[in-house]
């Protein structure tokens, strides 16, 4: 048994003569929240899609919870225990609540691809929790197009829960959120279990330091930092990639 | 049920969300009006219905078929099909071939037409299933006319632009065709109901849901570990065999023939809006512009001097502004949430 | 038929393929939009030759009018059909191709109500409707006529499209339409214009091929799913890929008729479908296309 729960090592992406990302090699440890951030342009979006899956890497490889999973496909690597939220809210607009999440539980806990009847009792339960774990269990039955910018987000996040994952992935969850609508998410990650790794890609800085246990710091689609919090918001190098203090990058 | 994340107050029955249930009435209502028709086609010839009449209900009967199969791939999984009248064609093909060569069962009949129809939804199926939305349409329409193509020139197997025809009529016990044209139709009205039936257990289970994931967000079902493309071949595979069906009913009754151009872009194209405006989705709409197409273009059609197809396109257009569902209605709530 | 005389027909049909498919692919690479009654306008034009040139003989009078009058009906025709669609552009872009697939209908039907259902031939204006002494054989001079009209279009398209503001307008508003909305310019008006020129080059083409393949009840849907299979080739959007394809298809559509007629059509589609799965940009992309 590992203790990584995700592994990069050498990573690269180029398209034609433009390099995205170059040999980023960084390993997150089983239970931990690790955050990875750094300024626009960085490679973070392109380094979510090669961890998730998406697209394939030039050089490198991905290891998920010990297993070379390089070649595998997003769908493959999501069945292996690995969830994701996406950057731009991506739910099932003319489901509800309760249908979208269902989507998730009855491939983790049902069987999906049964063509007669109806969902299995695992996966209700399973949906329920997650819907209930977010705080959007009374709206199970309301339409996900008509949910607010916030509460899409946590629904993302009953998605990723209701597949019962081993590694979480977040693509800037907090972007256009609300201070309150912030701090709920925060409190949702906090709440997770520590079964559940936890790789976040963030802007927000405040909530990178009162999530995270390790912080890796992207320039230019190369690492050039990685550490606890402390290290890193102490850290010269770092905040000179960020043009003096934090608080400018804060909020966008 | 509390949870120290939710809100502290439980919401009032005042201020619960939109989402009220239908009165039980309203609810009531569509069941009992496809009932209600179901229980009158089936007492058709019984009714004292004439022959021309069982024909063109037997003639709607698979055109709203075909619809129901291009409605389970489009409305369910958005896949917008040009080809599927030909896989149809195709079914009738062979269920008439198989009259002439070997045998008058017209259960046999049936298989051979869901078998064969199956097949060419396989074979070209996977590559489709794997292109994006316009290219796709493109893709559809090349197989459709492949498959035409090969009706037409194919002569020695398909008759060509002559068309083919079984000369006599179906025969359920081995040595004797049925003689009455309302055994016939009931007979295809039975193939109906089971595939029809089918098609509503697969729309209405975890894999019809699944579907519809895929068709609103493709991604996100990957994201959430739906090998997508496998889930889109089943069905593709599915609704040929079901269009196969079809091909079945619309040349079971005499005088059992078909042409090439039951397979041609114009009866596709036809049969896509169809679809798109009896509503993605609802399998009794997609049955209703079938039947409409039927009508108009058959039995009112003599009576509009043959401006039938004009009738049709008109009506079209101007569905297509009108009907707020249809792909309309699906984009839009999809298009709400892209950021 | 000696083997030249049917490369010449090839070439004839090919450019009238590509006056037909240049406004196909530039309206779909202007507005992702998939122009299904484009084939119904080119019907249209042929059946306007044969109203103004009839079908035994024709004064060079009739035809031009014939021409004229296409420009005008086409203009319109593709004006009107951007304003039909407008109140569909928020519902995406296959609604827009399913309008577009009714509106053919209705204009097909419209013309067969007028015209009747029979086939019509159309004549050549005097003068051009006799033959010439090539590869041993008599030819038909006005074919000839319409190579040398065809290639003037396909030169005066490329010339527009490559030398001229107005084109480098209309190709960068393929590449990058937001880009071009951005620097201030109305990319709808660009939109406007091009779908009407569109239009109106499709209706002379079928003003233009009436002599060779007359105005029949199937000949817009045989011409759309042939620009169909072109553009899909020589690549969406692409002109040059367009003129290739549209060259190489009339080519091998006539050769073929004679050398392996069961064929043919079937290459053409299967061609079609190859290009799709393995090299879905076309044989030929544009720029922007590859990145899609």
């Amino acid at each position: 048994m590992s203790e990584n729960a995700l592994v990069l090592d050498g990573i690269g992406k180029r398209y034609g003569s433009v390099v995205a990302v170059e040999n980023v090699s960084l390993a997150v440890r089983r239970g931990t929240r690790h955050a990875v951030i750094g300024p626009n342009g960085a490679g973070k979006s392109t380094l979510f899609a090669l961890m998730a899956g998406t697209i394939r890497p030039s050089s490198g490889r991905v290891e998920l919870l010990g297993e070379d999973v390089t070649k595998l496909s997003d769908h493959h690597r999501a069945r292996k225990g690995l969830a994701k939220t996406m950057q731009r809210s991506s739910v099932f607009g003319s489901m509800t609540l309760r249908e979208n999440v269902l989507l998730g539980a009855e491939r983790r806990h049902g069987r999906p691809a049964r063509v007669v009847g109806g969902h299995s009792g695992k996966a209700v339960e399973a949906a329920m929790a997650a819907l209930d774990q977010v705080g959007l269990l009374e709206r199970a039955g309301a339409q996900a197009s008509e949910l607010s910018h916030g509460e899409r987000k946590q629904l993302e996040v009953a998605l990723a829960l209701a597949v019962d994952p081993a590694v979480l992935l977040f693509d800037e969850p907090t972007a256009g959120m609300s201070a309150a609508e912030t701090d709920r998410f925060v409190e949702v990650v906090q709440g997770l279990s520590r079964d559940i790794t936890v790789l976040i890609i963030e802007h927000d800085l405040d909530v990178v330091f009162t999530l995270a246990d390790q912080v890796s710091v992207l320039h230019l689609g190369a690492l050039i930092a990685d550490g606890r919090p402390d290290e890193i918001r102490s850290s010269e190098l770092v905040q000179r990639i960020y043009l003096g203090d934090h608080t400018e990058v804060n909020g966008e | 049920m509390t949870n120290p994340l939710t809100v502290t107050n439980p919401p009032t029955a005042a201020e619960t969300p939109k989402m009220t249930a239908p009165p039980k009435a309203k609810k009531l209502l569509k069941p009992l009006i496809v009932a209600l028709v179901l229980v009158a086609l089936g007492l058709a010839p019984l009714l004292g219905a004439s022959v021309y009449t069982m024909v063109v209900l037997t003639t709607v009967l698979g055109y709203a078929l075909l619809a129901i199969s291009m409605d389970l791939v489009a409305g369910n999984a958005g896949l917008l099909t040009l080809c599927h009248a030909a896989y149809a064609g195709v079914g009738a093909y062979a269920s008439l071939l198989v009259a002439r060569q070997f045998t008058q069962n017209g259960l046999v009949q049936l298989v051979a037409a869901i078998v064969v129809a199956a097949g060419v939804a396989a074979l070209t199926g996977w590559i489709a299933v794997r292109a994006t939305k316009t290219y796709f349409l493109m893709l559809s329409l090349a197989i459709g006319e492949l498959l035409h193509i090969l009706a037409v020139q194919w002569k020695e197997v398909t008759g060509g632009d002559n068309g083919l025809s079984a000369g006599s009529s179906i025969e359920l016990v081995p040595g004797s065709p049925v003689v009455f044209t309302g055994i016939v139709y009931w007979v295809a009205f039975a193939v109906f109901l089971v595939f029809a039936g089918i098609v509503l257990l697969v729309v209405r289970s975890p894999f019809g849901s699944a579907l519809r994931g895929i068709r609103d967000n493709e991604a996100r079902m990957r994201g959430l570990g739906y090998p997508t493309p496998l889930y889109k071949y089943s069905v593709w595979i599915l609704s040929g065999g079901v269009a196969g069906a079809a091909g079945w009913i619309m040349t079971v009754q005499l005088p059992r023939f078909i042409a090439p151009s039951q397979l041609s872009f114009h009866m596709a194209g036809l049969m896509l809006l169809a679809v798109v405006i009896g509503g993605l989705g609802s399998m009794w709409g997609a049955c209703i512009a079938a039947a409409a197409i039927v009508i108009v273009q058959d039995v009112i059609g003599q009576d509009l001097g043959g401006r039938g197809p004009l009738l049709l396109g008109l009506l079209f257009v101007i569905a297509v502004y009108l009907l707020p569902r249809g792909l309309a209605g699906i984009r839009l709530r999809r298009s709400k949430e892209v950021v | 038929m000696p083997v030249g005389s049917l490369l010449l027909n090839g070439i004839a049909s090919g450019l009238l393929l590509f006056m037909m498919a240049v406004g196909l692919t530039i309206v779909f690479g202007l507005l992702d939009v998939l122009n299904l009654a484009h084939g119904a306008f080119f019907l249209s034009g042929a059946y306007l030759g044969y109203r103004f040139a009839g079908e035994a003989t024709a004064s060079w009078g009739s035809f031009t009018l014939a021409l004229l009058a296409a420009i005008v009906v086409g203009a319109l025709m593709g004006g009107a059909l951007m304003l039909l669609t407008r109140p569909l552009v928020g519902r995406g872009h296959l609604d827009q191709a399913l309008l577009t697939l009714g509106l053919s209908l209705v204009v097909t039907e419209l013309l067969l109500e007028i015209f009747g259902r029979n086939d019509h031939a159309v004549a050549a204006p005097t003068g051009l409707d006799g033959s010439v002494e090539i590869f041993g054989g008599a030819y038909p001079v006005y074919r000839l006529a319409v190579i040398a009209v065809g290639a003037v279009v396909a030169i005066v398209v490329w010339y527009a499209l490559e030398r001229t503001s107005a084109g480098a307008l209309i190709r960068a508003t393929v590449a990058d339409r937001e880009m071009v909305e951005a620097i201030g310019i109305d990319v709808r008006k660009v939109t406007t214009v091009t779908f009407m020129l569109a239009s109106a080059l499709a209706l002379v083409a079928g003003v233009l091929s009436g002599p060779i393949k007359g105005a029949t009840a199937g000949l817009g849907n045989e011409i759309l799913l042939l620009a169909l299979a072109v553009i899909v080739i020589g690549g969406m959007g692409s002109v040059i890929g367009t003129l290739i394809g549209s060259l190489l298809i009339g080519i091998v559509q006539n050769l073929g008729a004679v050398l392996l007629p069961q064929f043919s059509s079937f290459l053409l589609f299967g061609a079609m479908v190859l290009v799709i799965v393995f090299r879905p940009q076309g044989l030929f992309p544009t720029a922007a296309a590859v990145e899609r």
